[in-house]
Formats: structure tokens, C-alpha cells, sequence
């Protein structure tokens, strides 16, 4: 079976943000097909976080990827009332905003803080890993946006993609919360 | 809107979403199919797709831009047929489009009315922002006029050399018309170290090919993962994705210091130190590649002794000692030349330049670069054998790097060692190593900017000042002959003192206030123009920029993103030889024009006032630049393309595949552009102009005692920034936000002895050089700062970032970063005895002061 997922190869991460600038031009034009004054603010849903940790000289800058996990066992997809959260067969988690009644239990629901209120929209909003480009056979706009290969989207069942044979030897985000994440990361060297 | 809606009020909202879903197109069947109904909300705009270059640095990289039905440019991306981006372009270039349709950009021509010009300080000397210039808008007839006026005025009076120039080389087509010398670029305090080391001992510029590199080693570059010119951050992770090591030397976690194996904190001002000691290392433990030195570089080839230029026999052949026959013969017939061999040559004392090298580096041991450095001897030995022995190994370099470029006093002594260890461990043009860049920027001289005649010749420059020019740049032969650029510190240094001659007319073009140092200084040098001189200054920006108040008019220009189709191409590290078809899309204000458009009508006017009729001036005038555009131009580019490159690529070749590019060439490395024709280890070209060929340390270039109050600058661009090209952006300003980019950097001991807490703010003045002979002025303006503590720099060192701070309030990025940036408080420096004029202008300590929470 498809189960898609990312991983975030944190080696060569340079935590620049034009993941999160290009998710924000990917998915605003989809958006205002929905409600024509409905923008993806940047950094709503991806974004960088930038931590320092360590003591001199011993120290690194360490730039997290702060997004949806499309995990296995979302809680966001549980507490919906009317199953306008739910997840496609391949593993994505999405919203369906024809069923969606701006309750916000799901927002409140993540675990990973992952969701934000779109203010235009009524509801919340969060990363479809760009489904509209990946039923056109494309990759999702972060992956292609990155100037250092650090995102690497696919297939984590089939062995032989790039992102499976990558998440083998990286950690899953929050694994820990047992939601089953599907977001990776190769921790910086 | 309230942050949570009624039910009610959702409910109208997700009508209004289904409405608008309905005359997209959608059947309303299908909302009971979860996901198809989600791909269905999403739509499917109609977009156009449109080629750009990429001009935010030089890298030129191919933008694919797509424009909605609106006409509005909301996206870009990259093409993976570009080798420079391969298929990402950076952040900057990413979001250059919110440059396009900034609120903040100039529509019109503006005048000042407001004769008090300068910056706004406040109690404690600190500079708080530019002063309101009164600007209304003018028409461009009006302000040509009024421009075109003072420049007549200026030529019949004190001659064409009394005008100006100040840019990225903007305006030189107009500068040739006029016959003035005074075209001034940046590059003393950018990359002219290169121009005086790497030109003359490799006859070009070679870079690191750190994506097959197995071993990068860093003296203080930072474009691997920080400032980022497009190929190298791609490079560079391809390179850690291999598993190659990455050792950074720098005061500072870089950005790439922050993505090295290791890095390696070193005492500001002395990777000098280092470089000698492993070059010491490297030869007197037999680690170089002899076959490679022997066999491409001048290293057996024998010098006089004293003078250290090439000694030739009565044919003017360059000689080598044979060690198969025991004798002197020319280099061209010798079977196995001595690399170390010295003796006596018609009462010449003459030696191998290897072994002058050796001479030299004898003392530099890491036990003495320890001392210096700080960096432990062990390390040193480590890095060394590392440097010999892990093939194909790579030192990158790029212009403002911290520890070898113009910012260093010993940037030059630098760079000719890293260029003598790269190539006596034979990393030259493999991959890997060192390679020759192969762009394409001599496409573009293919259309002259030289005029066929100027105005000059009927009003002459007058004889005493013939051959001189504004910045002294004649006083730099070496520099001079290779980058025709100028000395850029001194400029409004010498404009202040009327030396060697009074300037009228100041023109300044696409460049930023931040890139000038000493800011009391401008403010004294502009209103000596204006007030003094009667002269005028001229600003060309695309914003209302600190350096746009100063002036009196302001011209709009357009974006790169903007005008006719054009061709575009890299000017920095390319293999490919790439050019690649730029759509643009027409301008979307009226008013802005391009750089040619106000050339050339300047050069109108001018000649009008001059007496020159229109014709006459088109005929026997203007330079080539000012009469063909469009596909004329490409197309001359093209064939210029074809020649060198023996190729035979088409416009219509170059219209449909968007992105040409060429295999890699291997490049002979005995026929180099040096006097040998090899790799110049000891480069001859610097002897025969009177300078030291060869490495030097000296201890007076150093600091040692920091008072408790003082510290060490260090400054940087961060990868999301480019200055002023990019300060108004308003999502990279976020970005920047969360690197706390808008901050200055200290060490938290030093912090906590000086009552400093995050967020605190300082007030930073400079107190003094390293190398007081530099010394030119000292500014007066103070440095108004928000402190970050952090565990990412040195004790001894604050870190500025440049390129944030903007001091106009006209723009919304006013005051985010240290008010007025690094530059506020970077002293004018130059030496004369630096053969490339560079600034040094992080070699300087600064007294901090805390003034608030």
C-alpha cells in the first residue's frame, strides 16, 4: 500500500524558509477558490523554528520543520463531529470544508500544534502535502522549493523510494505522543 | 473578524465557499466524495508561464514564474535544466516577486524640498533615521532637465571628470559619453583580494567543486549555507549528503559552521596564521604532490633570489635546474626539473620558487600558529595531513569570506597561501577540488557600453588631473589591471576633501547607503557636493531608501523582473557555461524606466545642451549599448556565445529550450593566463610590480588586549538577506526574525559582566583599527542596537549583521536590525601597501555600552 510521508534531512537544512515561503504561493490560489479572500498566511501551514541548543563551543542552531504529521492515528480525525477531517487511503490527513463546521476540536485536538484557525476561511486550515500536485504525479511544493534537497517526500511503503530508504535511519517527530507521525527527520550532524 | 464564528455565521461562510467552488466548475455530486470534493475546492487556476533571470546576486539563475489570470506574478520556481540553481532558486529569489508588487516602490521621479539633509541622531550619538527630504513628485522631463543641466554645467566648468559614478558599474555607458574616469564598484570591499592573488597566480578565478569534494576545510566562508550565491548551498549539501567532512575555521557559528562536522573557533584576523602553519606542515613533512607541482606549476622554475622575478636565457626562455643532466636548461626541454634547487646563474643568486616558499614558511610552525591563534597545534598537524592526504579535497572561497577577503588586513597573504596549498596538493581542475568557473558572463561584451566618441573631446579633462582618479585607484596596478573597479572606501572620503580634484555631480546607482562606510562621512561628503560645490547628488533605486533621502532627486528604475525578453547568464560560479531565455514581463507601473532608457535620455539631453543635434549624437556618439535592444541584442550575444564557445545555438534554439548549457571541458593547466602559462605558486606578476610575492604574517595586524567593554566586529549576511535588493521583503524580514538577524551577537559571559540581558539595547561606536596605518577617518556616528546572548559567537567577538537596519522611514523595514547597520561604524581603512586596496573593515574594535531593557 501508498503511505506517504517526509523526511527532514536536518544535515543540510539550512532552515532559509523557502519551504515555507512556497507553501505559502503553492496553496493561497487553491485556497481563494474557496473563499476568494482566503490566503495561506506564511508560516501557517509549515514553518521554521530556529533552536539553539548546546554551550560554546559545542553548539548548534538547529532549524525545526513545524507542520502537519499526517499521522497514522490523528487525533484530529477523531474528535471531528462530522468527519470533515479524515485521512485518504494513501495516508494523507485532510479537510473536506463542505462538511467542516469551524468547531476547531481538531485544532484544539493536535498534539503537535499543527493546525491554525484561517480567519478568512471560517475554519481551520492545514498542509494537504500539496494533494492537488500529487494526484497530478507532481511533488509537494516544499520538496520542490528546497534549495538543499533537505525535504524528501514519498512513498514510505515502497522500499525503493528515497524517502523510505531515508526514514529507516531517521527519527520520527514526537513519536513519543503515539500518534504515528509521518514526518521524519535526520538529526544534524 | 472575530477569531471564532458562530455557527450561523460559518455556515453563510462555507456557502459563500460553496458558491464560489459551483461556478468553478464543480458538479455537486460529487460532495460526497471526501476527496475528489478537496481537489475540487482547490480549483484549477490558469496560469502562464514566464522565463526570468535572477539578478538579486550575480548568480543568474533561471525563475520560472507563473502569472494568474490577474496578470499578477504569485509563484516562482526553478528550472532543473540550470545547473547554477539546479531547478531551486534561493529564498530571495523565491519571493522576488513581492519586490514586483511592493507597496513602498517608487512610482515617480522625486525632488527634495527640504535643504537639510541628513541623519537624525539622538542623545547619545547614535543614528536613528534619515531626515525627511520633503520629496514631491516630479515629471521626468523635469528632473532629466535639472540632472542634465548640473552635468553640462559641471563638464564646461571644471570638466567631465568633476561627475560621478557610484554603483554596480550602472551608468557606465553614460559615464564613456561624458569621458569621465570616475565609474567607482565595490570591489575593495568585496572581492578585490582575489583580483590581486588567484588572477595573477591561477590566470582566473577557481572554486571549490564541493558537491564531489570529500573534504571542504573553511576559512571563514560563509556562502555554503549562509549568504548563499545559488550553486553553493546546493553544492554544499550535496557534499554532507556524501558523507564529506566539513571543517569551518571562523569567530562565529556561521551558517555553515553551523552545518560543519567541525567548527573550529579562531581569534579573529588570524586564519593567516593557520593557513601558514599548515602549509608548513603540508611541505616540510613531504605531504605535497610533487608529480602535480612539478609538472603545472612554477615551483621549479628559477627566480632571482633578491627580486623574485623570472630569470630567462638570451631567448627569453624561462629556466629550470635538470636534475638528469645536472645543469640549467629551459623549461620546455627538461626531463625531471628540481623542485629545490639553488645556485648561481651569471652572478645571479637564483633558486626554485618552491623552495623560496619553503624558506619562507620555515618559522610558521603550528606551535607558533597556536600561540597566535589560538587554534591548538595538534589541529593544525590534523587539518594538514588531512588537506594532503583526503582526495579530492576543497578550500571555498567567495569575495567577503571572513577570513580571506577584503573585510581581513591579511586577506591577501590569505588567499596566496590557500591558492599554494590547492595546488601543491594537486586539487586543481578535478573534480572535487578546484575548478576553473566557466560562466558566460563575456556574452554581454558583445555590446559595447564605450562610446565611439565623447564629449570629452571638446571639453577635455584638464591636464593636471589626467590620469587620476577619484578613488587613486592608479595607485593599485595589480588591482587596477584586473578589475577596472576602483577603491570604494575612499570615495566620499575624497569627495569630502576636493582630492585630487572637486566633484559637482554624484550619481549614485543601485546601491545602498550600507554599502559605504563611515556614515558621518557621506552626510559630510553629500552636503560638501551640494553646499560647497553647487553641485547635485542622484539616486537610482527602485525604493525610498536611506540612501534615496539623501539625495536630491530620485529616479524610479524598474526590476529586474521587469522590461523586454533578454538573455540571461551567470557572473559567478557556473560550470556549464549556461545562458537561458528571459520572457520578463512589461513593466507594471508606467513611470519606472530601465537603466538604458535613462542613460540614453540623459545622454539626449545632455548633448541638446552641448549643441550636438540628435542625429550627430546617435551617428558619431553613443556607444553601441544605447542603439540595439531586444532580439538584435540576443542575438549578437548569441554569436559572441557561438564564437568562443565554437557552438551553434539559435535564438529560436534558445526560445524553445529555455536553458542551454555545455559539457564540462577539462582545461590544459600549462596554458593558464599567467606569464608562465602554469599555476604561479609564486606569482611573478606581484614581484614584477614591486610586491611581495609571497606569504607573510605580520603580528601589527592583529589585536591582542580587549578592554572589558570592547570587542572584536564580526559582520555577515545571512542567507535570506541581500541588502537593500531584499530588505523591504517583507516574508524574508520573518525569516530573518526567527535567525534573530535583527540582533547583534554576544557571548553570554561577556554579556552577564557587562549587565547585558537579551533584548537589552547597546550603543556600539568604534575605537580603533588593528592596523592603525589604515587608519583614514574614524567615525563619529554610534550604532544603536537590540542585543541577542548566545552561545554561537566568541567571547572576544560581537557579531553586526549587514544588510538589515533601514533608516528611511518611508519604508516598512525601517529600523528592523541595528539602526543603520554594520556600516554606521565601519571606519574608512586603506593601506597602500595593499596590493588590493581592501577595506579590512572588520579588523576593528568596538566599545559597547548599555543604555536600556
Amino acid at each position: 500500500m501508498v503511505r506517504y510521508g517526509f523526511v527532514i534531512d536536518l544535515r543540510s537544512c539550512i532552515g532559509c524558509g523557502a519551504c515555507v515561503a512556497a507553501c505559502s504561493e503553492e496553496n493561497t490560489p487553491q485556497l481563494k477558490t474557496i473563499s476568494p479572500d482566503a490566503e495561506v498566511p506564511l508560516g501557517g501551514r509549515r514553518d521554521i523554528i530556529i533552536v539553539e541548543k548546546g554551550l560554546f563551543p559545542a553548539i548548534a542552531r538547529i532549524p525545526l520543520h513545524h507542520t502537519c504529521m499526517h499521522c497514522e492515528d490523528a487525533p484530529c480525525t477523531h474528535v471531528c463531529p462530522t468527519g470533515a477531517t479524515f485521512k485518504t487511503e494513501d495516508g494523507i490527513v485532510l479537510i473536506d470544508y463542505a462538511l467542516c463546521i469551524g468547531c476547531k476540536y481538531c485544532v484544539e485536538a493536535c498534539p503537535y500544534n499543527a493546525r491554525y484557525v484561517n480567519e478568512a476561511l471560517g475554519g481551520p486550515d492545514k498542509c494537504t502535502m500539496c494533494v492537488h500536485r500529487v494526484r497530478k504525479g507532481l511533488r509537494p511544493a516544499c520538496e520542490t522549493a528546497c534549495p538543499t534537497g533537505s525535504i524528501i517526500w514519498g512513498d514510505l511503503d515502497d522500499p525503493n523510494s528515497e524517502a523510505s530508504r531515508k526514514a529507516a535511519r531517521a527519527i520520527p517527530i514526537g513519536a513519543q505522543l503515539g500518534t504515528k507521525p509521518k514526518v521524519f527527520v535526520i538529526p544534524p550532524a | 473578524m472575530p477569531l471564532r464564528l458562530t455557527r450561523r455565521e460559518f455556515i453563510k461562510a462555507t456557502l459563500a465557499a460553496a458558491t464560489a467552488t459551483a461556478v468553478s466548475g464543480a458538479s455537486v455530486k460529487t460532495f460526497l466524495l471526501k476527496e475528489k470534493q478537496v481537489l475540487e475546492q482547490a480549483g484549477k487556476p490558469k496560469d502562464q508561464v514566464r522565463y526570468f533571470v535572477c539578478r538579486i546576486c550575480g548568480g543568474g539563475c533561471v525563475l520560472k514564474g507563473y502569472v494568474n489570470s490577474e496578470g499578477v506574478l504569485y509563484k516562482i520556481e526553478g528550472d532543473p535544466k540550470d545547473w547554477v540553481s539546479h531547478g531551486t532558486p534561493c529564498v530571495k529569489g523565491k519571493t522576488s516577486h513581492l519586490i514586483l508588487y511592493d507597496p513602498d516602490r517608487l512610482r515617480k521621479p522625486l525632488k527634495r524640498t527640504n535643504p537639510d539633509r541628513g541623519f537624525e541622531r539622538g542623545p547619545n550619538g547614535e543614528v536613528l533615521g534619515v531626515k525627511d527630504p520633503g520629496w514631491t513628485e516630479v515629471s521626468w522631463d523635469e528632473a532629466l532637465d535639472a540632472i542634465a543641466e548640473k552635468i553640462v554645467e559641471a563638464v564646461k566648468t571644471w570638466g567631465p571628470q568633476s561627475i560621478v559614478f557610484i554603483g554596480h558599474g550602472r551608468g557606465k555607458a553614460l559615464a564613456s559619453l561624458i569621458g569621465t574616469p570616475n565609474v567607482v564598484k565595490h570591489h575593495t570591499t568585496c572581492h578585490s583580494t582575489w583580483d590581486v592573488t588567484l588572477k595573477p597566480m591561477y590566470g582566473g578565478i577557481p572554486n571549490a567543486d564541493m558537491a564531489n569534494s570529500k573534504l571542504i576545510v573553511s576559512f571563514g566562508f560563509d556562502q555554503g549555507a549562509g549568504k548563499s550565491k545559488n550553486p553553493f548551498p546546493w553544492m554544499f549539501a550535496e557534499a554532507k549528503r556524501r558523507g564529506a567532512e566539513l571543517i569551518v575555521f571562523e569567530p562565529r557559528l556561521s551558517e555553515t559552521a553551523n552545518k560543519a562536522t567541525e567548527w573550529i573557533p579562531i581569534k579573529p584576523g588570524t586564519d593567516l596564521a593557520v593557513l601558514l602553519a599548515i602549509l608548513h606542515t603540508i611541505i616540510y613533512n613531504d605531504m605535497y604532490d610533487e608529480e602535480f607541482t612539478i609538472r603545472y606549476t612554477n615551483g621549479p622554475i628559477l627566480v632571482d633570489k633578491e627580486k623574485m622575478t623570472y630569470i630567462k636565457d638570451s631567448n627569453g626562455n624561462l629556466l629550470v635546474y635538470d636534475e638528469a643532466i645536472g645543469g640549467v636548461v629551459p623549461l620546455q626541454s627538461a626531463k625531471s626539473p628540481a623542485l629545490e634547487w639553488e645556485g648561481e646563474i651569471g652572478g645571479q643568486q637564483v633558486a626554485t620558487a618552491f623552495k623560496l616558499i619553503k624558506e619562507r614558511v620555515k618559522d610558521y610552525t603550528p606551535e607558533w600558529a597556536e600561540q597566535v591563534s589560538g587554534v591548538p597545534a595538534d589541529k593544525i598537524r590534523e587539518v594538514a595531513w588531512k588537506l594532503a592526504n583526503v582526495k579530492p579535497a576543497s578550500i571555498p572561497h567567495w569575495k567577503r569570506s571572513g577570513g580571506t577577503g577584503p573585510n581581513r588586513s591579511q586577506g591577501v597573504e590569505s588567499y596566496k597561501v590557500i591558492g599554494i596549498i590547492m595546488a601543491i596538493t594537486g586539487n586543481v581542475e578535478r573534480a572535487g577540488g578546484w575548478l576553473f568557473m566557466r560562466n558566460a558572463k563575456f556574452i554581454s561584451k558583445a555590446i559595447s557600453k564605450k562610446a565611439k566618441k565623447s564629449f570629452s573631446e571638446i571639453y577635455p579633462i584638464p591636464d593636471e588631473y589626467k590620469g587620476k582618479t577619484v578613488d587613486e585607484r592608479e595607485k593599485f596596478p595589480v588591482y587596477s589591471k584586473h578589475a577596472k573597479e576602483g577603491v570604494y572606501q575612499k570615495v566620499w572620503y575624497n569627495i569630502l576633501n576636493d582630492h585630487p580634484y572637486p566633484v559637482k555631480v554624484v550619481i549614485v546607482w543601485g546601491q545602498g547607503l550600507q554599502a559605504f562606510p563611515d556614515y558621518d562621512l557621506v552626510e559630510a561628503a553629500i552636503r560638501h557636493v551640494v553646499e560647497d560645490n553647487n553641485g547635485i547628488v542622484v539616486n537610482v533605486n527602485i525604493y525610498p531608501d536611506e540612501m534615496a533621502a539623501l539625495s536630491d532627486y530620485v529616479l524610479p528604475e524598474t526590476t529586474f523582473l521587469e522590461g523586454s525578453p533578454t538573455i540571461g547568464f551567470s557572473k559567478s560560479f557556473d560550470l556549464t557555461y549556461r545562458i537561458h531565455w528571459a520572457d520578463r514581463i512589461p513593466p507594471i507601473y508606467p513611470e519606472p524606466k530601465s537603466e538604458k532608457w535613462i542613460t540614453r535620455e540623459l545622454a539626449y539631453r545632455i548633448g541638446e545642451k552641448l549643441g550636438i543635434p540628435r542625429e550627430t549624437l546617435e551617428s558619431e556618439y553613443f556607444p553601441e549599448y544605447f542603439l540595439i535592444s531586444g532580439e538584435e541584442a540576443i542575438q549578437k550575444m548569441l554569436e559572441e556565445y557561438n564564437k568562443k564557445l565554437g557552438t551553434s545555438v539559435t535564438l529560436e534554439q534558445l526560445q524553445k529550450e529555455k536553458v542551454i548549457t555545455q559539457p564540462f571541458k577539462p582545461k590544459d593547466l600549462t596554458k593558464l593566463k599567467t606569464p608562465s602559462g602554469r599555476i604561479e605558486i609564486l606569482p611573478t606578476e606581484l614581484s614584477e610590480n614591486g610586491y611581495d610575492p609571497l606569504p607573510k604574517w605580520r603580528d601589527s595586524y592583529t589585536y591582542t588586549m580587549l578592554g572589558e567593554d570592547e570587542f572584536v566586529l564580526v559582520t555577515s549576511v545571512f542567507s535570506m538577506n541581500r541588502h537593500s535588493k531584499t530588505v523591504n521583503n517583507v516574508w524574508l524580514r520573518k525569516f530573518l526574525e526567527k535567525h534573530h538577524a535583527d540582533k547583534v551577537w554576544i557571548h553570554p559571559a561577556r554579556a552577564r559582566r557587562l549587565g547585558i540581558g537579551e533584548g537589552d539595547v547597546i550603543i556600539i561606536e568604534s575605537v580603533r583599527a588593528f592596523d592603525p596605518n589604515r587608519i583614514v577617518h574614524m567615525p563619529k556616528f554610534k550604532l544603536k542596537a537590540n542585543v541577542h546572548v548566545t552561545e554561537a559567537v566568541m567571547p572576544d567577538v560581537i557579531f553586526v549583521p549587514h544588510g538589515t537596519g533601514q533608516l528611511s522611514k518611508f519604508m516598512s523595514s525601517y529600523a528592523f536590525g541595528p539602526l543603520g547597520g554594520d556600516s554606521v561604524i565601519k571606519p574608512v581603512l586603506l593601506n597602500y601597501e595593499d596590493p588590493s586596496a581592501s577595506s579590512a573593515d572588520q579588523d576593528v574594535i568596538v566599545r559597547v555600552v548599555r543604555i536600556g531593557g
